[in-house]
């Protein structure tokens, strides 16, 4: 109905309230139509803004944006303008802001799913083909990579179609551990799960806290999910299920060795205390302490933890099941830039994402102890500390064995409300795995039916 | 004045209020209303979708236990302080203690403090490692020193303890304020009865406060049933879904999970619980009344 | 008085007791915001000296003067709107005789039942298209609305509670209503306004849910939202967190005690006229 059209821009506070008091009951919401202007243009004296938002923080933070500063060294002409949001209210916020007509040129955005799906099915975010053409981005980044940057243009499809988000930095899921307090275990580093588990054992019977782990806002329950499907779930199953293969299920034996293997290290007494209480910083805070002589995490928080515990702390990726065997990691391409559709500055901004991932901007991650979409040279200067080089080596090798899987929950937007909290409950015992992998293919279904 | 402008004198004092109570509460509920027959993620178009969303609700065990665990709030942040109250009022209105007033001032600080605050400080209070814990070992009961906005058992009541520690001290002011409409004469009558405590209890200090026990129950309860501020600032609904809540559910699906429809269900859901509730309620103290 | 006097030692210990559970949490939090930073503590200890620098930290880590004068704003703007709208509305309510009072009045009360859950969705999606999101319209417009509901209950009350003679004799001087409500009623309103004013910025200053979804942007956000987001991210700093939530509840708090006789008293009233 005519009447339900949004307000047209440009009338005073006043006249709206009074336009939307005469609005009648029933009727149904409109689309805001935001998204159909032309391309806005942002100026600062002679030099042109671009707008740029992003969830990173701390030192990767800080290398992106010395990396900014570099482009606008080069680019007198150009300021870049950044807004950092912290990562949980990232998502919402960035809808937000990209549904108003304050909306960036370039956003950092999540891939699958979990972020991005929502976004390009509303047509905010642009495909970047032309330019992925004109600078080499389909060949520059690895086979792995490639799959997680694209979408159908419909929204529909994760992992084919158009190339919609440049990745920079990565992550991986591993096992920092406290140095001592494993050579006080006296069986050495780890080489397969099995000898993870009677670490674990052993280091209860000493009266150590195995695994420390924060699950309070219940990711951090399925990052350590991630940890042990490596080793027990198919790259077919873990594929499948982020990228909407329906022959693949959360049933699938391997998610329910997984899922078994978690809630019997709970039971187990391997888990720290206060777990569902206690958030991941408080977590790593204790770990720092001297509390715990695991701490299953993402290798973002490796310069955090070398800050405050220097050679003390260390790192393996998940151990193989059987001895000798490749690992696997749990990890991704981290986030992709993004080119918003209302941006009037699209060839401004693709120069600015080609900038910000190339092998120059790998290497300078990697000397801050970071690690990149991007294999390296390895006579290029390195890492500043043990536990950096440590990371980078792991990372190193799951390119090249191609062994890098995606995030599990890339395969939905709404894995707080089932998947999260599902897996929590299973880890703490209160629902059987089978039962609870059942409830989170449940939701998935309707997801997928609803697409 | 002409008799047409005298007539229309009071509505034009009404205006302003309306003003601003039309367009920024009732037209948003009628909104909502229209909103949750459709489903929209807040960006594209919408689609209608009938019954969907109700269906949906109803069919869903989630919804369900976020009602089922807003009931149990209930109980904490209504009938609980109502009862702690009544003895509280009861005993100090009469006695003069010295800083009576003092005290009932304090008791009703709670009130005053925004939920974040509460919520932040009884975070710390009930951690494993917090004050609470650290009494009960002092004491050797460390077999109740549990995680208590962890624990899959406790969270909900936890929280529910909260509630009562806020809203205890509203209920003794409303209490307070209550029984001195009681008229003394009703007193004296009894205790020409010869009627004991209890019987005086029963026959004329309740019946009296039936009015203020409406209030203090309506309010209540419409702040358990609603409960978001508590649960954001503490447990987000976890461990698991034990302290789910209707609120909860709306904001996340409306605000991060791009079901809008579905929020507004829930909310129309919720809208008609309340009224139920209140409902129900003043028709009881009603009924009763003296 | 109404009851018989009761033993006062039970009534008072029974007060005092309670008094005590509830100011312990209280307390807690206060002695905790003067524990040095990396203090890891469980119970009620006193610091060894008072630690004031982690108000200063929880100051500027948090960017509170931002958060505090964002509240302070939103908090005097919908006072300041609530009181005048209800005063002109329980005015009629309570002294005027028109078509339909009833019916209006009872709508106006649902704003008292209708959760503020079931508005915000629309409420918001109208005013981003309305463009005010994002400011502090966003919040006052809607928390005047919603408040006004209470605040008419409240001052027809008082007004009801007038005697008739009074306005009947002044309109026969030939004053106007306003003259009447101006110069008649309201200076003897002095309780039960205070009594709205002190609830609707207490109810102001801490609203959560509102700012929540209408203000993201970080110089808008009011201080409870401040608070929230603080104690999400450094979720270590323990007595820094208590120090913010100290200043989050303290104004509320203050007003609340340097008004409390006058409240109760207004309270009082208000409840004496129902």
């Amino acid at each position: 109905m005519a009447l339900c059209r949004a307000a047209p821009r440009g009338l005073t506070a006043a006249q709206v309230i009074a336009v939307i008091s005469v609005i009648s009951v029933g009727c149904g919401p409109d689309a805001s139509d935001d998204g159909a202007r032309s391309g806005r243009h942002a100026a600062d004296g002679d030099r042109r803004i671009l707008e740029v938002w992003t969830p990173e923080s701390g030192s990767r933070l800080q290398m992106v944006q010395q990396r900014a500063d570099q482009f606008s060294a080069a680019r007198p002409d150009v300021k870049i303008s950044f807004t950092v949001r912290d990562f949980g209210s990232y998502p919402a916020q960035l809808k937000l802001a990209l549904a108003s007509d304050s909306a960036p040129d370039v956003v950092i955005g999540n891939l699958g799913w979990s972020l991005d799906g929502p976004l390009i099915k509303a047509g905010l975010l642009r495909p970047l083909d032309p330019w992925a053409a004109r600078y080499g981005w389909d060949k520059r980044f690895p086979e792995v990579a490639q799959r997680q940057m694209r979408f159908t243009v419909d929204g529909k499809h994760f992992g084919r179609g158009a190339i919609f988000g440049i990745p920079y930095a990565a992550d991986v899921i591993g096992w920092f551990y406290n140095v001592d307090k494993l050579e006080k275990l006296g069986d050495g580093v780890p080489a397969t799960l099995g000898e993870l588990e009677s670490d674990f054992e052993t280091a209860r019977r000493t009266g150590e806290v195995p695994i420390m782990l924060g699950n309070k806002p219940q990711w951090p329950g399925l990052h350590l999910f991630y940890l042990v499907s490596c080793d027990l779930a198919s790259d077919r199953e873990i594929n499948g299920i982020v990228f909407g293969d329906r022959s693949v299920q959360w049933t699938d034996p391997g998610f329910v060795e997984s899922a078994r293997m978690l809630a019997r290290w709970n039971a187990s007494g391997y888990i720290a205390d206060g777990v569902n209480s206690m958030s991941p910083a408080d977590a790593l805070a204790r770990f720092v302490r001297g509390a715990g002589v695991f701490l299953p995490a993402g290798s973002w928080n490796a310069a955090e933890l070398s800050a405050a515990m220097g050679d003390d702390v260390a790192f393996f990726l998940m151990p193989p099941v059987r001895k000798g065997d490749p690992r696997r990691a749990t990890g991704s391409v981290g986030y992709g830039w993004h080119i918003t559709a209302t941006s009037g500055q699209a060839d401004l901004a693709a120069e600015f994402i080609d900038f910000m991932t190339q092998e120059a901007f790998a290497i300078q991650l990697a000397a801050g102890g970071d690690i990149s979409p991007l294999p390296i040279d390895d006579a290029v200067p390195r890492a500043p500390s043990r536990l950096a080089g440590e990371i980078f080596a792991a990372w190193q090798s799951v390119l090249a064995n191609g062994t890098l899987l995606p995030y599990l929950d890339f395969s939905a937007p709404n894995g707080a409300e089932v998947i999260y909290p599902t897996m929590q409950s299973i880890i703490a015992g209160q629902v059987e795995a089978r039962q609870g992998l059942e409830l989170i293919e449940q939701s998935r279904k309707e997801f997928l039916d609803s697409q | 004045m002409t008799a047409r402008g005298r007539r229309a004198l009071p509505y034009l004092y009404l205006l302003p209020a309306f003003l601003f109570f039309v367009p920024f509460v009732l037209v948003p509920f009628a909104h909502t209303v229209g909103l949750s027959f459709y489903d929209w993620d807040g960006l594209t178009r919408a689609a209608f979708t009938g019954l969907g969303n109700y269906r949906e609700a109803f069919g869903s065990a989630l919804v369900r236990s976020a009602f089922g665990h807003a009931f149990v709030l209930i109980f904490f942040f209504g009938v609980l302080p109502v009862l702690l109250a009544l003895p509280l009022a009861v005993s100090s209105v009469n006695a003069s203690i010295p800083g009576g007033n003092a005290l009932r001032t304090l008791i009703f600080l709670p009130q005053a403090i925004s939920t974040v605050v509460v919520g932040v400080s009884w975070g710390w209070i009930l951690a494993l490692d917090g004050p609470l814990n650290a009494g009960l070992h002092a004491f050797g009961l460390d077999w109740a020193a549990v995680d208590w906005l962890g624990s899959f058992t406790w969270a909900l009541p936890s929280l529910g303890i909260v509630g009562t520690w806020t809203l205890t001290g509203l209920c003794v002011a409303l209490f307070f304020a209550g029984l001195q409409q009681i008229p003394g004469s009703l007193y004296d009558a009894a205790a020409v009865d010869g009627a004991g405590r209890l019987r005086e209890f029963l026959a004329v200090t309740l019946p009296g406060l039936k009015g203020p026990i409406a209030v203090a129950l309506t309010v209540t309860v419409i702040s358990a049933l609603r409960a978001f501020d508590l649960v954001f600032v503490t447990t987000r609904g976890g461990p698991g879904t034990e302290t789910v809540v209707p609120g909860l559910l709306i904001y996340r699906r409306a605000f991060e999970d791009g079901r809008l429809g579905s929020a507004a269900a829930i909310a129309v859901i919720l809208s008609i619980v309340v009224f139920a509730v209140t409902l129900l309620i003043n028709r009881i103290a009603d009924r009763n009344a003296p | 008085m109404s009851i018989a006097p009761r033993s006062g030692a039970w009534s008072a210990a029974l007060l005092v007791s309670f008094a005590a559970i509830t100011i312990l949490p209280i307390l807690g939090i206060v002695l905790l915001s003067l524990q040095p930073e990396q203090a890891q503590l469980s119970g009620f200890e006193l610091p060894d000296r008072l630690h004031f620098e982690n108000y200063a930290r929880a100051w500027d880590v948090a960017q509170f003067a931002s958060y505090l004068r964002s509240s302070v704003i939103v908090s005097v703007a919908v006072v300041a709107g609530t009181v005048v709208v209800s005063t002109l509305s329980g005015y009629a309510f309570g002294t005027m005789r028109f078509a339909g009072q009833d019916v209006l009045f009872y709508l106006l009360l649902a704003g008292l039942v209708i959760p503020f859950e079931a508005v915000i969705v629309p409420l918001y999606v109208e005013l981003r298209a309305g463009h005010l999101t994002n400011t502090y319209w966003s919040v006052v417009l809607p928390l005047i609305g919603v408040n006004s509901s209470f605040g008419t209950f409240w001052m027809r009350a008082y007004f009801r509670a007038v005697p008739r003679q009074l306005i009947e004799a002044a309109s026969l001087d030939g004053a106007g209503s306003l003259r009447i409500l101006w110069r008649v009623l309201l200076p003897g309103a002095r309780p039960a306004l205070l009594t709205l004013v002190v609830l609707v910025f207490m109810w102001s200053w801490n609203e959560f849910l509102l700012p929540l979804v209408m203000l993201s942007r970080e110089d808008l956000r009011t201080a409870p939202l401040g608070l929230a987001f603080f104690a999400g991210r450094y979720t270590v700093d323990r007595s820094g967190m208590a120090a913010a939530a100290v200043m989050v509840a303290l104004p509320v708090v203050v007003l609340f005690i340097a008004t409390h006789r006058r409240f109760v008293h207004g309270m009082w009233v208000g409840a004496v006229k129902q």
